[in-house]
């Protein structure tokens, strides 16, 4: 029924003071909010205590007499305890509800006359003839009333909100005149017969604001729209920074069972439609009877009792008419939640205040109404035989600052309604800036520790780890320790230093990468180095400074004493700091990773790199040992730490390795090939003549020999080409025996193994034109083209990366400890 | 008057990050700005630390978010994890050192390469306390910083002077934030909070 707004349901919310919850709407994060919320408004508002005197009344339709003295019912009885800051009066049946007044939609005249009686009660002696002088020095509130039939339309007519704004030069000039008027009229709304008027005293207008009025008719629905025979009329305005809204409702009437109903489907369309427009023109946003700190509600809501017309009266006469309580629609309304929900009402402690008999104090419909009654017009209305009930009412909603002192009703008798009063004490408020930003600053400032203590607090023991000396191919070991000192638990997790980038260099790598701690607990990190094989792991991994990629230098040189290596890992605590960890080595350079122009060349053949030789002719010389080799998953074949023994025999400068002897087998040697040909800092066929020729390749016919060698003759220096063309012998070999042994399926899978080594790393994998050149190099047979196609056509599903073990660089050199990553494989299949 | 409500509601989040060579002082400065506190001995920082500290200036608040880094030169190339994306950065450097100061050059050169022409720069010369070992003169870091518009401010961690300042003047010279639009922001009627058009 009642909208909720976000802003108030939020948890945090539901029991602050609306005003601090309009404030911290907009701020964030929502800690911020929240602590906020939590500090008393009383810390960065002035408060201002206000007596608001509230009035209903249905009169009847009737003017009021010239002599009409309503102070007894606004000023209140115990007047002498203050007067009211603020009255606000609302009029039912202003006008006769007569079609023609209904139609009309308002009547200056009735509203005027009421003004004066007003007038007259609130400022006494400086009232002044005819109300409307006085209003005349606003701007005019109400002037597009006019449209409201065009604007509502649909099921019903929502007024048009209006401004008033205050001529500051003329409340001061009034201010030192003598007949200075108390209260001044602020703003008014009418629908036909609902009436609303705010007074406001004249010391306090310069702190009311924003005052905006709004209607929504219940009436007739008449097809075009609904009329305003029955509705409401509303006044919003901020007094200081507290909005308050006022309402007056004339809600449906009716005595038959069920039409209490109707009034409930009235006040829930008041509320759902109601909508305070901010002034034409300026900017701002809509508000509902939701957005008021205080809401006060008045009218003649047309409850009546629930009892017989004899009880009624007898309990009245008794003066027990608490036992009538109960009886009322209202309250049983309300307690069954289908009206007025959320909103309060103060005990009724008087007497019913309709149906009266006009210019008496006797209920209309009394025992001995023939008898007193001559008017004929008024046996008439006797004889509907209203029974008492308690149709006028004042309800507030709001939960801070406002408290109800008074709850009456006065016994003029100009009307067949008494009128009824509420009095409210209201607190309003003034923001006061310099206290609330001193507050916010403050509370941000504690929100500031509490967040830098309750951050994750970790320490390393030691950020240095030092790996002593590295080999190629050969682990190194190293650990750091980090223990959580802090008391709340920790995450932690290695971060790259480039966007993107891995965590740890490919050389390195750490286990566990990420985890966490509780308080008190510590982990240690086993960090492992590794140098080996391609470019993310080998030594030209060292040539790249990976995390400023400042130097090009490489930092490996070949024939230089022992080098320094060095790599620092970032560890973050999340929400914390992030700690640096110094990686460093002692590489012992080798052939592995040794640019091919830097190799020493053999004398025959002429210009190859003697550990390219050494090694293609051992696996030449021996192939018929190997089956398989280069392209079989060879677990168990290969020597663990082999590579290794070949690489540090290697870097003494031997030339006749008697491999056998080295403990090493055919399949370690082939191994060690294909591992310093993928770990040269440029591979051989790294040549941008070279690739683009092999990228423009077409597949559909195999490329002649001479084709590949030409390429070679334009692009590459005499070592390389010295070197591939070794390459190339022991590639056709291989393919030969594949032929003998009748493995010639598995051809392709040995080229592709060399096109992967020998040309530079790329994304695609395999790369058909690269295997068809290193075939047409070689001079093999043709048909592993066949072969190569159809895996073009249908790679087998479960292929997975081509990419050699040696790429990886988390894969342990030793075959042992490979895990289903087939390690040290030569080709992962 | 009332839009300071509206101001004093809203935060913008700066990411600031303290650059500058070993033992200028950037940990003392960020320790006395967000503790008020100083202490002789000041570990080195090997990493970078993480702190945050609001200020309001006028009518706004801004939440520094500061990265503390380490200055060896051998953490150097792990600078842009902390710049990147910085919306100030402070040059911290030693008045009782030249190269402190050659150092802070490099770096102001290394942010103006990055491009971020929105990026606040301030030059510290810290340890202003040390008159009598004053290498670098005030009138030199001056000229300097108003060649490469930086703000510039002599500052001590120890004596607490300029450090306050220091943040403040950043957080004056940061860009506006159009609107907040960080998570968490409630943005039904955000312009519900009190307005001063209106007003008396």
């Amino acid at each position: 029924m009642v909208k909720t707004r976000s802003m108030r349901s939020t948890p945090e919310g539901t029991r602050a003071h609306p005003l601090a919850r309009e404030w911290s709407s907009t701020m964030h994060p929502s800690v911020v909010r929240e602590a906020f919320l939590a500090e008393s408004i009383d810390a960065y508002t002035t408060r201002v205590r206000t007596r608001v005197t509230t009035g209903t009344w249905n009169t009847n339709g009737k003017a009021p007499r010239g002599d009409e003295d309503v102070r007894g019912w606004l000023m209140g009885a115990r007047g002498e305890e203050g007067t009211p800051d603020v009255v606000v009066v609302g009029f039912q049946e202003i006008v006769p509800l007569h079609v023609d007044k209904v139609l009309a939609g308002k009547d200056a005249a009735a509203t005027e006359a009421w003004e004066e009686v007003l007038d007259r009660a609130l400022n006494g002696d400086a009232a002044r003839q005819g109300a409307t002088k006085r209003r005349g020095t606003m701007v005019d509130y109400d002037a597009s009333y006019g449209n409201d039939a065009g604007r509502g339309g649909g099921a019903s007519t929502s007024g048009t909100t209006s401004w008033v704004s205050f001529d500051d030069a003329d409340v001061s000039r009034r201010a030192k005149s003598k007949a200075e008027p108390t209260y001044r009229p602020v703003a008014q709304k009418q629908l036909v017969g609902v009436y609303i008027t705010v007074w406001v005293k004249t010391s306090l207008l310069p702190h009311l604001k924003d005052v905006r009025v709004a209607s929504v008719a219940t009436g007739f629905n008449i097809g075009v729209g609904v009329l305003g025979n029955k509705g409401a009329c509303a006044v919003w305005m901020k007094l200081y920074s507290t909005p308050l809204v006022f309402v007056c409702s004339h809600l449906s009437a009716g005595t038959k069972p069920g039409d209490e109903h109707r009034r409930n489907e009235d006040f829930a369309t008041i509320v759902d439609q109601l909508r305070f427009h901010p002034p034409d023109g300026l900017d701002g946003v809509e508000h509902t009877i939701e957005d008021a700190a205080s809401a006060i509600w008045m009218g003649d809501l047309n409850y009546r009792l629930n009892a017989t017309d004899k009880f009624v009266r007898d309990c009245i006469t008794k003066g027990t008419f608490s036992q009538l309580l109960a009886c009322d629609q209202l309250n049983i309304e309300r307690a069954g939640g289908r009206v007025f929900q959320g909103w309060h009402e103060s005990e009724l402690t008087f007497a019913p205040t309709y149906k009266y008999r006009p210019g008496t104090n006797i209920y209309s419909g009394a025992e001995d109404a023939d008898a007193d009654v001559v008017d004929a017009g008024q046996k008439k209305e006797e004889e509907k035989k209203r029974t008492p009930a308690w149709c006028d009412r004042v309800l507030w909603n709001g939960d801070f600052d406002i408290n109800l002192l008074e709850y009456g009703r006065s016994e003029l008798t100009h009307s067949d309604h008494k009128p009824v009063h509420a009095v409210f004490s209201i607190v309003v408020r003034e923001l006061d800036p310099q206290k609330l930003n001193a507050l916010m600053f403050d509370l941000r400032r504690r929100l500031d520790h509490v967040e830098m203590a309750a951050q994750p607090k970790c320490a390393i023991v030691n950020p240095s780890v030092d790996l002593g000396e590295m080999f190629y191919s050969r682990d190194a070991l190293g650990e750091f320790t980090m223990s959580n000192v802090g008391d709340v638990p920790a995450k932690f997790s290695l971060v790259s230093p480039i966007p993107g980038g891995p965590a740890t260099p490919g050389w390195i790598t750490v286990n566990p990468m990420a985890g966490s701690l509780l308080p008190g607990e510590e982990i240690v990190l086993k960090v492992r180095a590794c140098v080996q094989g391609g470019r993310e792991s080998g030594p030209s991994a060292f040539s790249h400074d990976s995390l400023s990629r400042r130097s090009e230098e490489p930092l490996i040189e070949i024939g230089a004493k022992p080098k320094l290596v060095e790599a620092v890992l970032v560890v973050r605590l999340e929400g914390g700091r992030d700690f640096f960890v110094m990686v460093k080595g002692q590489y012992i350079p080798c052939v592995f990773g040794t640019p091919l122009e830097d190799l020493p060349t053999t004398m025959f053949p002429p210009n190859c790199p003697q550990v390219i030789s050494t090694l293609v002719d051992y696996v030449f010389e021996n192939i018929s040992t190997a089956p398989g080799i280069f392209f079989e998953p060879l677990d168990g074949l290969r020597t663990p730490g082999g590579v290794a023994k070949i690489a540090e025999t290697l870097q003494h400068g031997e030339t006749d390795i008697d491999f056998g002897a080295l403990g090493v087998n055919v399949y370690d040697v082939g191994e060690a090939l294909v591992s310093l040909l993928s770990a040269l800092p440029r591979r051989i066929l790294d040549e941008p003549g070279v690739l683009d020729a092999v990228d423009a390749m077409k597949l559909d016919d195999p490329q002649p020999k001479e084709f590949a060698h030409g390429l070679l003759g334009r692009h590459l220096s005499t070592k390389a080409k010295a070197a591939l063309v070794h390459i190339a012998a022991l590639i056709k070999r291989l393919d030969e025996e594949c032929a003998k042994t009748g493995a010639r399926v598995h051809v392709t899978e040995m080229i592709l193994t060399f096109a992967t080594c020998l040309f530079p790393e790329s994304t695609e994998q395999p790369n058909p034109r690269r295997v068809a050149f290193i075939g047409a190099l070689a001079g093999c047979h043709p048909s592993f083209l066949r072969t190569l196609r159809a895996r073009e056509v249908a790679p087998p599903p479960s292929e997975p990366s081509f990419l050699p073990g040696w790429f990886n660089f988390s894969v342990s050199p030793e075959p042992q400890e490979s895990t289903g990553n087939a390690s040290g494989n030569l080709i992962d299949f | 008057m009332a839009s300071n409500a509206s101001a004093a509601s809203v935060t913008t989040q700066a990411k600031l990050v303290l650059l500058g060579d070993m033992g200028a002082g950037k940990s003392s400065l960020v320790l006395r700005f967000v503790k008020g506190q100083f202490h002789e001995y000041q570990e080195s920082t090997i990493g970078a630390a993480f702190l945050t500290q609001t200020v309001c200036v006028d009518d706004r608040t801004i939440k520094f978010e500061i990265w503390d880094t380490a200055g060896q030169e051998r953490y150097h190339s792990l600078a842009p994890m902390y710049y990147r994306g910085a919306a100030a950065a402070i040059i911290v450097y030693d008045i009782q050192s030249q190269s402190s100061f050659a150092r802070a050059k490099s770096w102001v050169r290394e942010l103006q390469k990055q491009g971020n022409a929105s990026l606040v720069m301030a030059l510290a010369g810290n340890k202003c306390d040390m008159e009598e070992k004053r290498e670098v003169q005030a009138e030199e870091a001056e000229a300097y910083a108003a060649e490469n518009g930086l703000f510039f401010m002599e500052t001590s961690a120890k004596a607490a002077v300029n450090v306050t300042e220091l943040f403040h003047e950043i957080a004056v010279k940061l860009p506006r934030a159009p609107a907040p639009t960080a998570p968490g922001v409630v943005l039904t009627n955000q312009n519900r909070a009190p307005k001063n058009s209106q007003c008396c």
